[in-house]
């Protein structure tokens, strides 16, 4: 059977892959926490959750990348909890990487021969038949560096294929694919797994779950918080919870005053594109912000809502469109001009500098020829509205807590006096009482005047502060206007739980 | 006998931080192995010999003139040719630095030929005595000059906004950027200050002994030797590692002969670099 | 039963390339009777420095990792001959053999510190390394110290015997880089150099891989210093052991492109010409031409020539098809 051949190295049945109390610690965090499951030989297992969940560090814990601080990896009788990559590779474990990896010095051919070992016939006709049936056939002497991006999809596929795998682990194959081209990913691994060959998929894109998974296992905070059918899952309410958040209010009465939405909007983005080499982010996004309201921007992960906002601040340049500020064109300013025009970013994940006290990384954010006067002023208005920061000012940023971080990355954004904060994924790995903090935090910052863009996967906190809502879905905008519909768990479930085949959402 | 010898061996230290301390800025904060800074190092004592040669000016103001000179040079340099190399990653920077050392010593060789030029002051040749011990008067002077810059540079990055930009800048630029800081001219600032620090160095090292258009490399290789003694990026580790290389180095030469100086420095170097990567003192920058 | 020419993908395979440069070899040696003493001259350093610039390539261009220590390999062969011969009275084989044997395991006991290090570090270690055996040497009487050695003439080859020696050395130093460029050995290599992590992934022992590629070039730079020590007779420290290998080699690859085999080999003409016959005597001119080159090569063509001239030919080619 040629197929056998290819897939699933002599083809017998693949073993089963056994996991126990599998524990990653990175520093003080702990990345995955005791997780444990059994994947008979062949079957296919999907990991979900939201970002940040450990899914990523599970699969590279099981394929070798990370020694887990504690608990076993037991396949086919082996144990591989501290083996190195390439001994998980030789007991036949294959791990596909979310952001493509290639040789980009090395052709087509070479990035898959690398992985098939042995030289000769026999291999030759493997390597052939893996590029053959992951579509690459047209493209063997292509160098890696050239290819488009589904293109690296497959041939990062095919890599993993070439080491002739029984246990194949899938880190967000699809993610930035639509269309047919995801229909042809999804039909590839479809075959991968048809052969018997074993399947951990992690997937954000809901369809490809569906169709080619046994069980699901749901993750947050780095442990298993539900495990079952792809059906029992979707219906699951603290699965709901974990990916639209909370809840934990309702979304508040209209606002007292709704900003006037008269004269020209503060922000303006037309017909923007916005691209990582090969890979769209944004296409064809239009955005308008007034001056003091807040939007919110939702979507599923890889949607592209951080690229929008890197595209606002000019943390990435755009292919093409425009972005008009007040009444200035800003599509060329580099991202340090627009921050002292008073477009301020707080970017996802924080980004404290460490190193530098609390006080340092504030005034950081402040011209430095602002006499020392008003830069204590500034400092102090800081201070006002997030007092834990006063208490820690001499702190360095590295020490503080996840929270009080974010706390320091909003007031280094808010330092300068802006006229628009974009706010990324601000309640990303914190406890709600935290994020309710800094959701009141959002509410002082538009009394003041400011226009605000929350950029959210907790969608009904998001919800309940927002005067407008974007949705994206795959770069493209699918949803602008009254945030009220999106309040609707039915809207919403086909948003994050929807087909991925379902044309744009119409409220 | 030989703690005059030690001491002189700080002293010489002394000279060694001068040389390393620009060096040390641009591998910490633009993460750029400058492999032209010998050759800077020997501008600036030939622009100094050239400027006192053709001018009126005494030496101290023709010296200042080499070393802005050179930090506008260096200026120059960062904004519009390393920057754009910088993004692009991989070796270019590194050749491209390369070849500016070339060229630097070129022209130098052109200019005055291949042999040793010192610079001719009375500081060069004369003793003096410190706690009783016999010191060369340019090495105290090279000390001095040396720890008084050293603090200045590690209290304006420790204590000031700009310092703290810099650092910013070198821990994570894109995140700098985001926040107004124009990442592009603090490269090229650091750059400049580590140009004229290294012209600064040249002057005094064509002071104390004597410079020539090859000097350049043994130079480079005294100060990445106490660059990855120190710790890249650490100011104050960067000084303490001069001087003990000054130490180390004097030390051998009074022991086994003159001969042995530069071995001892490339062999001292070699071990720390495949025993300790970080350094005695660390990394402080980033 | 056919002999396949080319690999699946359309590659060549390696035999018939191999084929290549062995009759071009063979045509350059046969020319030897018919050139004079200058020719001759020339035309021996010139291969000389090809040895050294295809040893620079294949650790650079395939394994990614920069030398500026070429003179402790090519030195320590010259060292090795002479000291050989002058010692020993061992004669041309042994001598010759022994010097890519020293320059191997000169590589092999200084990957133990060097090759823990990563990308510029690497870099700064092999020139550390370079100036370290040239400040002892200066210190070693038995080898000369400052003064240098000398190889006894009697026991060596003639003008045309060591250029026909320097046509074997460069045939086996592009033999080894087109090798590196189209075997499974370079394949690895190279996926080691694009990306450690991944290449260790799929199962390949990175270590190993950039450990053979130091050997392999530091044995190759040995084997031309013992030749250039048969041809230049005399040569002190400041020369021999000297940062201009590097500079050489690491110019003649830079200019006519890094990682390719064509590459090295045209930059070897190129530089040459240009520093022999062009500045010859004007040491101070060539550096400053030199830097230039390299500092214009890397801002505008970080490929090197060759991948740019065959990119042009090649659209050129198209153009005229379609024009045709």
């Amino acid at each position: 059977m040629q197929e056998d051949h290819v897939f699933n190295g002599d083809g017998r049945e693949a073993p089963e892959l056994i996991v126990r109390g599998l524990t990653k610690r990175f520093g003080g965090v702990t990345a995955v926490d005791d997780v444990g499951f059994r994947l008979p030989g062949g079957q296919a297992l999907a990991v979900v959750g939201p970002n940040g969940a450990g899914k990523s560090t599970l699969l590279k814990l099981l394929a070798g990348a990370h020694t887990p601080t504690s608990g076993s990896i037991e396949f086919g009788g082996r144990r591989l909890e501290r083996a190195s990559a390439r001994q998980v590779v030789r007991a036949g474990i294959a791990l596909a990487h979310q952001i493509p990896r290639p040789f980009t010095g090395l052709t087509v051919w070479e990035n898959v021969a690398i992985g098939a070992g042995a030289r000769g016939r026999a291999a030759e006709e493997h390597i052939a038949a893996v590029i053959a049936e992951c579509g690459l056939q047209d493209k063997m002497r292509r160098r890696a560096e050239n290819l488009r991006l589904l293109d690296l999809k497959r041939l990062e596929l095919a890599r993993a294929l070439s080491t002739r795998p029984r246990c194949i682990l899938l880190d967000e194959v699809a993610a930035g694919l639509s269309g047919r081209e995801l229909d042809e990913v999804i039909a590839l691994i479809a075959r991968i797994s048809a052969t018997g060959c074993g399947l951990v998929l992690v997937e954000h894109v809901e369809g490809v779950v569906q169709s080619l998974v046994d069980r699901v296992i749901v993750m947050d905070w780095g442990r298993i918080i539900a495990e079952g059918t792809p059906a029992q899952i979707a219906a699951d309410a603290t699965v709901r919870q974990v990916y639209l958040g909370d809840g934990a209010r309702p979304r508040t009465a209209a606002r007292e005053t709704p900003p006037a939405r008269s004269g020209p909007p503060l922000l303006r983005l037309e017909g923007v594109d916005l691209a990582y080499g090969d890979i769209p982010a944004l296409r064809g996004v239009d955005l308008e912000v007034w001056p003091g309201e807040v939007v919110a921007v939702l979507g599923a992960n890889g949607a592209g809502k951080s690229s929008l906002a890197a595209a606002i601040s000019g943390a990435e340049r755009v292919r093409s469109g425009s972005v008009r500020f007040g009444a200035d064109d800003v599509t060329a300013l580099p991202a340090y001009r627009r921050a002292r025009r008073g477009i301020a970013h707080c970017p996802e994940g924080r980004r404290v500098f460490p190193a530098l006290s609390v006080e340092e990384n504030l005034k950081l954010a402040l011209p430095l020829r602002m006499p020392a006067k008003e830069v204590a002023g500034r400092l102090e208005d800081v201070y006002a509205v997030f007092p834990a920061l006063a208490e820690m000012r001499a702190r360095r940023g590295g020490a503080l807590s996840g929270g009080q971080q974010q706390m320091l990355a909003i007031g280094r954004a808010l330092i300068g006096r802006p006229r628009l904060v974009v706010l990324d994924e601000i309640s990303l790995g914190l406890a709600p009482v935290v994020i309710d903090g800094l959701y009141e935090a959002i509410e002082a910052i538009r009394s003041e005047g400011i226009a605000v863009v929350v950029v959210e996967q907790n969608v009904h906190r998001c919800l309940a502060v927002a005067d407008r809502a974007y949705v994206l879905d795959r770069g493209v905008v699918s949803y602008a206007g009254d945030p009220a519909p999106l309040s609707d768990p039915r809207l919403l479930e086909r948003l994050y739980f929807g087909s991925p085949r379902e044309e744009a959402l119409s409220p | 006998m030989s703690a005059a010898v030690v001491l002189n061996g700080i002293l010489l230290g002394g000279l060694y931080g001068m040389s390393a301390m620009g060096l040390s800025l641009v591998f910490g904060v633009l993460r750029l192995v400058n492999m032209a800074h010998g050759a800077m190092l020997v501008l600036g004592a030939y622009l100094a010999v050239l400027i006192t040669a053709g001018t009126p000016l005494p030496l101290p103001v023709a010296g200042a003139c080499a070393v802005l000179l050179a930090g506008g040079l260096g200026y120059v340099l960062q904004r519009h040719l390393l920057t754009a190399m910088l993004v692009r990653g991989a070796n270019g920077p590194l050749v491209a630095t390369f070849g500016l050392s070339l060229i630097a010593s070129g022209l130098v060789a052109l200019r005055f030929g291949s042999d040793p030029v010192s610079i001719p002051t009375a500081l060069g040749t004369a003793g003096w005595s410190l706690w009783g011990l016999d010191v060369r008067a340019a090495y105290a002077v090279s000390f001095a000059l040396a720890g008084v810059v050293a603090v200045a540079l590690h209290l304006t990055l420790s204590r000031t906004r700009l310092g703290a930009a810099v650092r910013a800048a070198a821990a994570d630029p894109r995140t700098a950027d985001l926040i107004g800081i124009d990442v592009r001219t603090l490269y090229a600032l650091v750059f400049a200050v580590a140009s004229a620090l290294a012209a600064l160095a040249g002057l005094l090292v064509g002071v104390a002994f004597s410079v020539s258009p090859q000097s350049g490399t043994s130079y480079l290789l005294i100060a990445m030797a106490v660059v990855v003694l120190g710790g890249i990026g650490n100011v104050l580790g960067t000084f303490a590692g001069a001087i003990l290389l000054g130490v180390v180095q004097t030390l051998a030469a009074a022991q086994f002969g003159g001969g042995y100086r530069d071995l001892v420095v490339y062999i001292l170097f070699f071990v720390v670099l495949a025993v300790l990567p970080r350094g005695l003192f660390g990394r402080r920058l980033t | 039963m056919t002999i396949p020419l080319r690999t699946p993908d359309g590659r060549w395979r390696l035999w018939p390339g191999l084929a290549l440069i062995a009759a071009l070899a063979a045509g350059a040696a046969a020319a030897s009777g018919a050139l004079g003493r200058y020719e001759l001259n020339v035309l021996t350093t010139m291969l000389c420095y090809l040895v050294l610039a295809q040893a620079w390539n294949i650790l650079a261009g395939y394994g990614g990792l920069i030398s500026l220590g070429v003179s402790a390999f090519a030195g320590g062969g010259a060292y090795c001959v002479a000291l050989l011969a002058s010692h020993t009275g061992a004669g041309l084989p042994l001598t010759l053999g022994a010097a890519p044997l020293l320059g191997a395991l000169a590589a092999l006991a200084l990957s133990v510190p060097l090759l823990r290090l990563r990308g510029d570090y690497f870099t700064i270690g092999t020139l550390a390394a370079a100036l370290a055996l040239q400040a002892w040497v200066y210190n070693w009487d038995f080898a000369g110290g400052s003064v240098g050695l000398s190889v006894p003439i009697a026991r060596s080859p003639d003008l045309a015997q060591t250029y026909l020696l320097a046509c074997g050395a460069a045939t086996l130093a592009v033999g080894a880089a087109y090798w590196t460029a189209y075997s499974t050995f370079g394949m690895r290599l190279r996926a080691v150099r694009d990306n450690e992590e991944a290449a260790a992934g799929l199962g390949v022992p990175t270590v190993r891989y950039r450990l053979a590629a130091f050997v392999l070039c530091g044995a190759l730079s040995g084997l031309a210093g013992g030749l250039i020590a048969y041809q230049q007779i005399a040569f002190e420290p400041g020369g021999m052991l000297g940062p201009g290998w590097s500079i050489n080699a690491l110019l003649m690859c830079v200019v006519g492109g890094v990682g390719t085999v064509a590459g090295p080999v045209v930059g070897t003409l190129v530089v040459y010409y240009l520093l022999t016959t062009l500045l010859a005597g004007y040491d101070a001119v060539s550096l400053v031409v030199e830097g230039l080159l390299l500092v214009l090569i890397v801002r505008f063509a970080p490929q090197g020539i060759w991948p740019l001239a065959t990119r042009y030919a090649g659209t050129l080619l198209v153009r005229m098809r379609r024009t045709a």
